[in-house]
């Protein structure tokens, strides 16, 4: 039987981006803008803000600091 | 705050629109209690106003070259996430025999700063002009595009190739394929024009996508293309007495431009925004822009929080210290002052009766954590921007080549991704490193599937080239 890695690839990924109860929802920083959840966990916390960018100075590192106060207001709790 | 100006304008009988930067936050207005009429995203606004006007033009162009019209064969743009990347093709394509070269050199540069230049309204009235290679240039070098070159040169052309192509670039040094690079970059973004306002764009009326093997019909836009040709050829919105703007922080050059289009003399606008939170300036947001728009506003500045308790503030704050913004923060309260209790910054295990969201800085880390919990058997859906699925097949379909294997992909995606690490601030290096998770979640998800053998397919793309590796050597394994 063929698999293919493509369709495996579109399914992965699911339109809906209304958040509820019962289905745990993944996805980055920049994708969650706007939305809320009851709770909120952040992988590798570590990794806020990303090292590299905030080297890079100006423009690059005020945005990599932005990035790090966003995901801290999304919980509504 | 949105809902209740909303009640008041309502009630005051003033005709508004709310126009908000995504779909995610339109359907959250909507569940709110906001009607389909009065909350629009910036895309499908635009779009909407650039279809109408696009079949207009182009239908009275096939009525004076005498073609049949009718109804059912109405003009409509196409809307292909790729586009430039075509148009690109397309360019190259007038340069035999080196033109596969040079697009396979270019595309992700090209891509890069055509978007870049688009955001930031490059041929819109008022702006520098789209050949103006002194501004490309200040792009590039702003947003370090120059890498993206050195990728594909280092990671995807051979040594032959190479020395083919600097003889067209008139030396070996990695100036004079950036200097090239922007000048071609000049010619596409006129071309990527023409192809999203045209019938027919140097003899083709159509553009060939690789990826799907499909023909797409002229005239094609992207999701950039939505506002900017909105923007570019000046269309007129439908007057409005209020107009409200949220998250305004992330407005870019071509959305203010939009924005500017529909200020009458006796309308008015209402923007909200947060500086601290302003996470779009690698797409080419420039807060300039925005201060420009608002010069002789009134600004209200609202320090009631109504949605954080006292842990999160108090975290949050440390950051807006670090942040050239002068902000305190202060947490929730209800109505009769008292602040609200703390959050639980969570320990314990997820409790799957609440909305759950997880979040990762990247792509790759999510897709870690991802594997984990379906590893434990919980409910979890992926999310992704836009179309996140279509770009990872198109990014598949660069590393195919002639070969059909994962395991031939993903060393592939590993060199290219050493080659252009460190440089994790790059959007395409996340998805290089998340395809490679998405390998790993597909063959844990397939355990049967094995990675050296060819009916593991990669995608459409790839089986068809094995076809014609079978085709044109009958000793191929396929």
């Amino acid at each position: 039987m063929t698999i293919l890695f493509s369709d495996f690839l579109h399914t992965f990924f699911t339109s809906d981006n209304k958040a509820g109860a019962g289905v745990i929802m993944m996805g980055t920083i920049h994708w969650s803008k706007g939305l809320e959840a009851t709770d909120v966990y952040i992988v590798q916390p570590g990794t806020l803000p990303l090292a590299e960018r905030v080297a890079l100075g100006g423009w690059q590192k005020y945005e990599e600091l932005c990035i790090q106060a966003r995901r801290l207001p999304n919980p509504n709790t | 705050m949105l809902v209740y100006l909303v009640y008041l304008l309502r009630n005051a009988g003033v005709t508004f629109i709310i126009l908000v930067y995504n779909v995610a936050a339109k359907d959250e207005l909507l569940s709110r209690g906001l009607l389909p009429h009065e909350v629009h995203n910036f895309h499908s606004f635009a779009y909407r106003a650039l279809t109408s006007v696009l079949a207009a033009t182009l239908t009275e162009d096939r009525v004076m070259a005498n073609e049949s019209v009718s109804s059912r064969n109405t003009i409509k743009a196409t809307v292909c996430d790729i586009k430039i990347r075509l148009v690109a093709q397309l360019y190259f394509s007038q340069q035999p025999p080196e033109g596969p070269l040079l697009t396979k050199l270019f595309k992700t540069f090209i891509q890069d700063l055509c978007n870049l230049a688009r955001t930031h309204a490059l041929g819109c009235e008022g702006k520098p002009s789209c050949l103006d290679l002194p501004v490309l240039e200040g792009l590039a070098i702003k947003f370090t595009l120059a890498k993206k070159i050195e990728g594909a040169w280092n990671g995807v052309l051979t040594q032959p190739q190479k020395l083919t192509l600097n003889r067209i670039f008139g030396g070996a040094a990695a100036e004079a394929r950036l200097k090239y690079g922007i000048a071609a970059t000049a010619q596409v973004l006129e071309l990527s024009y023409l192809v999203g306002t045209s019938r027919e764009v140097m003899g083709c009326k159509f553009l060939f996508n690789e990826t799907t093997h499909k023909k797409i019909p002229l005239p094609i836009i992207d999701s950039i293309d939505m506002v900017y040709l909105a923007a570019r050829l000046k269309l007129a919105f439908p007057p409005k007495g209020a107009v409200l703007v949220d998250e305004a922080h992330d407005l870019d050059d071509i959305q203010i431009m939009l924005l500017r289009s529909m200020q009458k003399d006796n309308s008015h606008m209402l923007t909200v925004d947060d500086p601290g939170q302003s996470i779009y300036f690698w797409r080419g947001v420039r807060p300039e822009a925005y201060t420009e728009l608002m010069r002789g506003a009134e600004h209200i500045t609202i320090m009631d929080n109504h949605r954080n308790a006292r842990s999160i503030v108090a975290v949050a704050q440390d950051v807006y210290n670090e942040m050239p913004v002068n902000m305190v923060i202060e947490a929730r309260k209800d109505l009769e002052g008292v602040v609200a209790s703390d959050a639980t910054f969570f320990t314990y295990p997820l409790d799957l009766n609440n909305s759950i969201m997880i979040l990762g800085r990247t792509f790759e880390h999510v897709l870690q954590l991802y594997m984990v919990l379906i590893g434990k058997g919980l409910p979890v859906q992926m999310h992704g921007q836009g179309n996140t699925a279509g770009q990872l097949e198109e990014l598949l379909a660069e590393f195919t080549g002639g070969t059909s294997t994962l395991l031939h992909v993903r060393a592939k995606l590993v060199l290219y991704a050493s080659i252009n690490a460190p440089c994790a601030d790059s959007v395409e290096y996340d998805m290089h490193m998340g395809l490679l998770e998405l390998l790993k979640i597909f063959l844990a998800r397939n355990p049967s599937a094995d990675p050296t053998l060819p009916e593991v397919q990669l995608s459409n793309c790839g089986r068809i080239v094995s076809m014609m590796c079978t085709r044109l050597h009958p000793n191929h394994p396929r």
